[in-house]
């Protein structure tokens, strides 16, 4: 059900880029790239999409993500992995941990297998930003 | 006891049956109260990882469970024994809390042949009257597939199911199940994956036999999906822990999922948990409920809530026990066969045998609740019974819904039972063997019944359900027919060692898990007579009584039960507004 990794690294290798590595792996947001997240954000909305306290959300509040340290939303009961891990998230530590959630930061609890897709993941990055 | 304000509606249980009555007639702002006995599950540690992968919390010691210290049944198998409690509750497994049964359900959701609503007149007819055994009231259930095949359809859209469509609109569907009854539209999901093994069995039983295989209906969300309420579903994750697990991913169809949280939103609707329901007020002489008598369990308060109509949707047994007990209809004698409440109770004659294959990687731990791949040849009245000796049958095929540790020991005939051959077999096969399952059809027996206990009662000093249960002949023939069915494709596949088929058989036994689907008590039908509600499930002697869920079935199929509670709910939610705008029997 997970696409294997060759599969995700013949993807970065076709689109010609190193991406895997280094600090300027994420490329700069493409126009729209924000609006085509939303539709991304999709499997993710399930858990982390409406904040009302009537309706079960299994995941954290995803507002102002980015920049911030992760496992620090109060009153969210995090796993002892996010808890302890101390780089904040930013494009490229998101984008790692979106790509395969349990390679990036394992033992963590958030039950999904990662999007596969490279250009999904940035257009997602870029919707988060707009999560204030 | 303290008398609370009228409600126009109060229902009894919020599981599947109340939650989707409750939907109907939120969407009018029909003024409702719900009951519901439990809690809420969401949040807590049966829904959130890592505590929600404890299978000895969840499964072995039935922490989502009815409470068999508070509320039990007791058991015999024939009217001279003596009946005794079950202290635990193993056979089946009635759940509480909001969500009922369909918060820790695998999710099957099934249309059963159309011809099983009017199964008596069909047997009469294709096999002759006398073909039907004397001791089995099977009886027409007074309503037609058509008038529910739009409830089926909003059910599954309200689900979100994934499967394949095997007939739609009277064309048969390649790769759907050809015995399907026709339905207007596809399923609005595509199927989940098919494991290894479904892959085996789907192989053998196209190549070798010719029959149809097709993926399970299902509650488990194969996509990222939005019902028409907006309420969302996320995709399974296989996880393997569906079946007494609440979904920690928010992918399996569920009231507390997806009907409760939007319910909570409408004006003029209310839940109430923790809510014991005690008996239902009745004024016999007018032909009315008044209302119900519950217990706040929080605070030890009784209180009665009076309301316009009253409707029951506890779990099979429960909407039994609370007619009874309030002495709402006659209570069945079987005797003499007369009396209503508590005929028909069926169950399942489920069977199964194993498959070992070393050479394929069968990963029973990655599944959802209904990774199945099955045939219907051979359910119910799809084959010709001539000559056969029984009535009904079962579907069969494999569903390789967990490969959770403590109960995942399927080893070879022969292995010691301890020591470390026992370890080694385990390791050796456990990734290598599935099984090969019956569902079974139960159709009604005369002695099968339910009535209440002379002698036991419950926590809040109500006598307890006395279940009088044994499979019959009917039952042990079709079960031996289906299981060798089942052991013949079986044999097909090239496997190491297949077996024992282990067929149901008499004598009954209550510590031993044989699914959750019970049904009747509370038999719907035309006719005063044999039935308890009437075709609208309005209650023949109170007619602002309805009763929902599958207590009101009149025979049970060798499929699940909730397609058929679910198309009935939605149309009683229907009914129930037509009935406030105008009371009195419902044609």
């Amino acid at each position: 059900m997970r696409p294997p990794v060759t599969l995700i690294v013949l993807f970065c290798c076709a689109v010609g880029a190193i991406r895997l590595f280094g600090a300027d792996a994420v490329a700069a947001e493409k126009p729209g790239a924000a609006e085509r997240g939303l539709v991304v954000f999709n499997q993710c909305a399930v858990c982390h999409g409406e904040q009302a306290a009537d309706v079960p959300n299994p995941g954290p509040d995803l507002r102002g993500i980015v920049g911030r340290p992760p496992g620090r939303v109060s009153g969210y009961r995090y796993s002892r992995a996010l808890r302890n891990t101390r780089s904040a998230w930013t494009d490229v530590t998101l984008d790692a941990f979106i790509a395969d959630p349990q390679a990036a930061v394992p033992g963590n609890t958030m039950p999904f297998p990662g999007i596969a897709d490279e250009t999904e993941r940035r257009d997602l990055i870029a919707y988060l930003k707009t999560l204030k | 006891m303290k008398r609370l304000p009228h409600r126009s509606v109060v229902v009894v249980g919020a599981g599947v049956a109340g939650g989707l009555i409750s939907r109907q007639l939120a969407l009018r702002q029909i003024d409702t109260v719900v009951l519901e006995r439990g809690g809420d599950h969401q949040g807590g540690a049966e829904g959130r990882l890592p505590t929600q992968r404890d299978e000895l919390r969840w499964d072995i010691r039935t922490g989502l469970m009815q409470d068999a210290t508070k509320e039990t049944y007791t058991f015999r198998r024939s009217r001279n024994e003596a009946a005794r409690p079950m202290r635990r509750l193993t056979a089946f497994l009635p759940g509480t809390g909001v969500g009922g049964s369909g918060s820790h359900w695998n999710g099957q959701v099934w249309r059963w042949a159309d011809y099983n609503l009017a199964l008596r007149s069909r047997l009469a007819q294709r096999y002759g009257a006398a073909a039907i055994p004397v001791d089995m009231p099977l009886q027409d259930w007074g309503v037609t597939y058509d008038e529910l095949e739009p409830y089926h359809d909003l059910f599954e859209k309200l689900f979100g199911i994934s499967g394949r469509a095997g007939n739609l609109r009277g064309v048969i569907q390649p790769g759907g199940n050809p015995f399907e009854a026709p339905r207007e539209n596809p399923y609005p999901q595509a199927p989940l994956e098919t494991t290894e093994a479904g892959m085996i069995f789907e192989e053998t039983v196209t190549r070798k036999f010719g029959y149809k295989p097709f993926p399970s209906p299902a509650a488990n969300s194969s996509g990222v999906y939005v019902n028409p309420d907006g309420m969302r579903l996320g995709a399974c994750q296989y996880c393997g822990h569906c079946d007494r697990f609440v979904c920690e991913a928010n992918a399996k169809g569920t009231p507390d999922l997806l009907l409760f949280p939007w319910l909570a939103r409408q004006p003029r609707f209310e839940l109430r948990k923790h809510s014991q329901v005690l008996a239902v007020d009745h004024d016999s002489v007018a032909g009315r409920a008044r209302g119900v008598r519950y217990l706040d369990l929080t605070t030890g308060e009784e209180y009665f809530q009076p309301a316009d109509a009253v409707v029951l949707a506890g779990f099979t047994m429960t909407n039994t026990r609370l007619l009874l007990a309030g002495g709402i209809g006659r209570a069945y004698d079987p005797a003499t066969g007369t009396g209503v409440v508590g005929r028909n109770f069926c169950y399942q004659a489920n069977s199964g045998l194993a498959v070992f294959m070393p050479g394929r990687w069968i990963n029973p731990f990655l599944s959802a609740g209904c990774t199945g791949t099955i045939i219907d040849e051979f359910n119910d009245d799809n084959f010709d019974h001539t000559g056969l000796g029984f009535l009904g049958g079962g579907y069969i095929g494999v569903n390789v819904g967990s490969g959770r540790p403590i109960n995942t020991r399927r080893l070879p005939p022969g292995t010691p039972r301890w020591g470390s051959a026992w370890k080694r077999a385990n390791a050796d096969w456990y990734a290598h063997t599935f099984a090969v399952g019956v569902q079974g059809s139960c159709y009604p027996h005369r002695e099968n019944y339910l009535d209440l206990d002379p002698d036991y009662t419950d926590a809040f000093g109500q006598p307890l359900l006395r279940m009088n249960f044994d499979f019959r002949e009917n039952e042990q023939k079709l079960s031996a027919y289906c299981t060798a069915q089942a052991e013949r494709i079986a044999s097909a596949m090239g496997a190491t060692l297949v077996g024992p088929a282990a067929p149901r058989s008499a004598p009954f036994d209550a510590r031993l898990y044989q699914g959750s689907h019970i049904t009747g008590g509370t038999p719907m039908g035309a006719d005063p007579a044999t039935s308890v509600v009437s075709p609208r499930l309005q209650h023949w002697d109170a007619e602002n009584l309805f009763v929902a869920g599958a207590s009101v079935f009149a025979q049970n199929s060798g499929h699940n039960p909730t397609g058929p509670v679910a198309a009935l709910a939605l149309r009683l939610g229907d009914d129930l507004v037509r009935y406030l705008e105008k009371p009195g029997r419902l044609s």
